[in-house]
């Protein structure tokens, strides 16, 4: 299964596209591209994303891509019903890192949130149609703040101190437990690089960069 | 996926500001800006006229709970600042939100950026006073009819949170307003969102607390679930998911069909529907008692 580095190609609904931080090869974020369309890194595309927020759809900027050879028509289809059903929940998903995708039904109100990171959406979404991309949380390799911040830079860089360790934990992440098993963009676009038959793929930290 | 049984709150950053104040006598021509912390506009509100706000970035995450509370209810404050504060206000969780909400709503006049701003506030917090709740459901509701009717698409994520946030607070008696959300005409998302809604009601009440209620939502929910469960309707993704949240809302409501419908469900042979409408019963209380378990695993089989 193909994943590449952009030059210039056509892309096609649910391919899964990335985007890196300005001279370096750890990819940002990731999402699903919400059409066919034509790709080039210089130009923003319109994505299915957990920017955040969940935005169905948004636009980001692409400079890598891969996607999964040989999907059915019911895949596909499977596919478009699952962004179809979360399209009107937008607003009751909260970015959430670890884990990367999690179900909350709330205890009083019984009225269901959904957490996902911009890799855990993607995941989630290949999930409903039965395809597993990555290992599970506990299996994934442990990076370290400094890894973090590279990755989530804009989230992060900005900021130092207790209004870092608030937010860290706030997204799953306290400082206590550093380093974590996190689910990043790269091993995305990296699980896309293996034959479906080996799927789920088994992370390296080296996979953060693509 | 991972499921856990509580809530945490979203998080906002960003967004910044410097206040800038007229000092002096109140006249336009005396007027001269000064930069100023937000903690010194919230302490010089009743001696200066503030005048204008510009961007900066952060001060939400300095000021406390009670200068953003202030900047709340204040007049004098840009509706640019009010909507920061609030943001940052729902972002923390504060109480104080829902029922600044409430009352908010109910106001005649406002601008439609704001009315959008408190609508999804109250969808974004979590109110535990019950009076409070039922202003809510009450001021939602007039806002949600407002909204139903409006051609634009813009109105409709403020439409759908404010049917969320009736779900989430309403009583079972009073769910039949969300049928006024069901009708032919209105559009396939707001009848998505409305039983959505009605599945959080139905999955938080075992009981029916009223039986002539309940009657009238079961009735209008089977013949829904007759028409969409039918490979004729299921030709788009958006058909399907409305599909799956009927199928939950009618199961939940009647539990006496269940095993029926679970049938009709499997018989259709798309597996994509059954996996949705396993996810929408599992999406509520209730999905994880039985029957409803049971249900969820013969689709998810």
């Amino acid at each position: 299964m193909p994943a590449l580095v952009l030059g210039a190609r056509q892309g096609s609904r649910f391919d899964v596209v990335g985007s890196r931080a300005d001279l370096s090869s750890d990819l940002t974020h990731v999402g699903m591209l919400w059409a066919s369309t034509s790709l080039s890194s210089a130009v923003k595309v319109r994505v299915a994303h957990m920017g955040p927020p969940l935005q169905l759809p948004g636009e980001m900027q692409v400079h890598v891509v891969g996607w999964l050879e040989g999907l059915e028509r019911d895949e596909l289809e499977a596919l478009e019903d699952w962004i179809e059903y979360m399209e009107t929940r937008t607003k009751a998903c909260v970015y959430f890192c670890r884990p990367a995708r999690q179900r909350q039904v709330d205890a009083e109100s019984g009225e269901v949130t959904y957490k996902f990171s911009c890799a855990g959406l993607v995941e989630q979404a290949y999930d409903h149609v039965g395809i597993r991309l990555v290992v599970g949380d506990a299996d994934l390799p442990r990076l370290d703040l400094e890894t973090l911040k590279r990755v989530w830079s804009a989230l992060l860089s900005r900021l130092t101190g207790p209004q870092l360790e608030r937010i860290l934990a706030k997204f799953g992440l306290p400082l206590a437990e550093a380093p974590w098993p996190v689910l990043v963009p790269g091993y995305i676009l990296h699980s896309l690089t293996q034959r479906r038959g080996d799927l789920p793929y088994q992370s390296a930290a080296s996979d953060v960069a693509f | 996926m991972t499921e856990t049984a509580s809530t945490t709150p979203g998080l906002v950053i960003g967004g910044v500001l410097l206040v800038a104040l007229v000092a002096g006598s109140g006249n336009a021509a005396d007027a001269r800006p000064i930069a100023v912390p937000v903690q010194s506009a919230v302490t010089c509100e009743s001696d200066s006229a503030i005048v204008s706000i510009v961007a900066s970035p952060g001060w939400e995450l300095e000021a406390s709970p009670e200068q953003l509370r202030s900047l709340l209810g204040s007049r004098q404050v840009s509706l640019e600042v009010k909507r920061c504060a609030l943001r940052e206000l729902v972002g923390r969780d504060d109480q104080v939100v829902p029922s600044f909400v409430a009352g908010a709503l109910a106001s005649r006049t406002m601008q439609r950026s704001w009315r959008d701003d408190l609508i999804h506030a109250a969808d974004e917090t979590r109110c535990a006073d019950l009076q409070t709740r039922q202003e809510l459901v009450t001021s939602l509701l007039q806002q949600a009819y407002a909204l139903r009717d409006d051609p634009d698409p813009s109105a409709d994520p403020p439409l759908w949170a404010a049917l969320r946030t009736i779900g989430r607070y309403a009583q079972a008696s009073e769910a039949t307003v969300l049928l006024q959300f069901l009708r032919p005409q209105d559009r396939g998302k707001t009848r998505q969102v409305a039983l959505q809604s009605l599945q959080t009601i139905f999955g938080r009440f075992a009981d029916a607390h009223d039986v002539w209620h309940q009657e009238v939502i079961q009735r209008r929910l089977e013949e829904l679930v007759a028409k969409y469960l039918d490979s004729d309707f299921l030709t788009t993704g958006a058909n399907t998911a409305l599909a799956a949240n009927a199928f939950a809302a009618t199961v939940l409501a009647t539990p006496s069909v269940a095993t029926a419908l679970t049938d009709r469900v499997l018989e259709l042979r798309n597996a994509s529907l059954a996996s949705l409408g396993a996810l929408a019963l599992a999406d509520t209380k209730r999905g994880k008692t039985e029957p409803f378990r049971s249900i969820v695993a013969r689709l998810r089989a």
